[in-house]
């Protein structure tokens, strides 16, 4: 097996050890972006007839998750009968009532969009970390 | 322009319904009902039965190489007090739509023209439904057609 050798091991080292947070840093904006653009795609296509549903489509961050994850809600909880709780059945229909299918619908469509946002994020973060000296 | 797939949508549609009608494990989950299949209306007064047509098709073409996705939603409608007929034709269905070949080639739908290049079941999901003890299957497939060489 042929030996390799790391020029400055120690620099190399403290930046590898920094690279998670870079990484972090780097994403969270673009997490929040995909979010946000899920919402406004959505926003446009929510069933009006019924009224309040358009109210309670939001973009969340999850507790405790440091900006890493958000969620983009429609609707109330199942079964608590809250305002929205007929966001289900909007989207997928209920006998003899055709759905209006707007929420999934765009995050397929915005799925590849927003994988190819994080990847460039993380490849922004790899360039920028190891370019930088320290 | 992918203007090999002017044709598509309503062949595609033919393959779909023609594929669930026939396929042995939708026969048998429907037990002794016949699989009722409805397309063009919504029709649901008579139960079970399955609806399918609403369809999402992408341009997904590379330089030279056309090719369409399509989203397909398929729903599942039953009377039943609990959720086994539904769960039962929900998982007939995803085996129909998952079909492969000895060589592991995805072989459900066979669109004249058109060759499948792969399919995947992207949601599956059953609910109750407002009427009384209906109940709701949606089963949601992506899946990646070329033109045939």
């Amino acid at each position: 097996m042929a030996d390799m050798k790391i020029r400055n091991r120690k620099r190399f080292e403290r930046q590898v050890s920094r690279l998670g947070a870079a990484i972090v840093d780097e994403c969270k904006p673009v997490l929040l972006k995909n979010a946000m653009e899920l919402e406004a795609a959505i926003r446009p296509d929510v069933p009006r007839k019924e009224g309040d549903l358009e109210d309670t489509l939001g973009t969340y961050e999850v507790p405790d998750s440091n900006g890493q994850a958000w969620r983009v809600i429609e609707g109330a909880r199942r079964g608590t009968g809250g305002k929205g709780f007929h966001a289900t059945f909007q989207e997928f229909g209920w006998l003899g009532h055709p759905g209006s299918p707007h929420f999934f619908f765009h995050v397929r469509r915005l799925r590849a969009r927003g994988l190819q946002r994080i990847r460039r994020a993380v490849k922004r973060a790899l360039l920028r970390n190891f370019k930088n000296g320290g | 322009m992918a203007a090999e797939f002017a044709a598509f949508a309503g062949a595609y549609q033919d393959a779909l319904g023609g594929w669930l009608e026939a396929h042995a494990g939708i026969v048998s989950a429907f037990g002794a009902n016949p699989v009722r299949l409805v397309a063009a209306t919504d029709d649901r007064t008579v139960l079970p039965c399955l609806q399918f047509g609403e369809d999402d098709f992408r341009d997904d073409s590379r330089q030279d190489s056309p090719a369409r996705i399509v989203t397909s939603r398929v729903h599942v409608w039953t009377r039943e007090p609990g959720m086994i007929l539904v769960k039962r034709i929900g998982g007939a269905v995803l085996g129909a739509m998952s079909a492969t070949d000895m060589a592991g080639v995805n072989i459900a739908l066979n669109v004249p023209g058109f060759q499948l290049v792969y399919g995947r079941n992207i949601l599956e999901r059953y609910m109750r439904d407002p009427a009384d003890n209906v109940r709701h299957g949606v089963l949601d497939f992506e899946m990646r057609f070329v033109p045939a060489a």
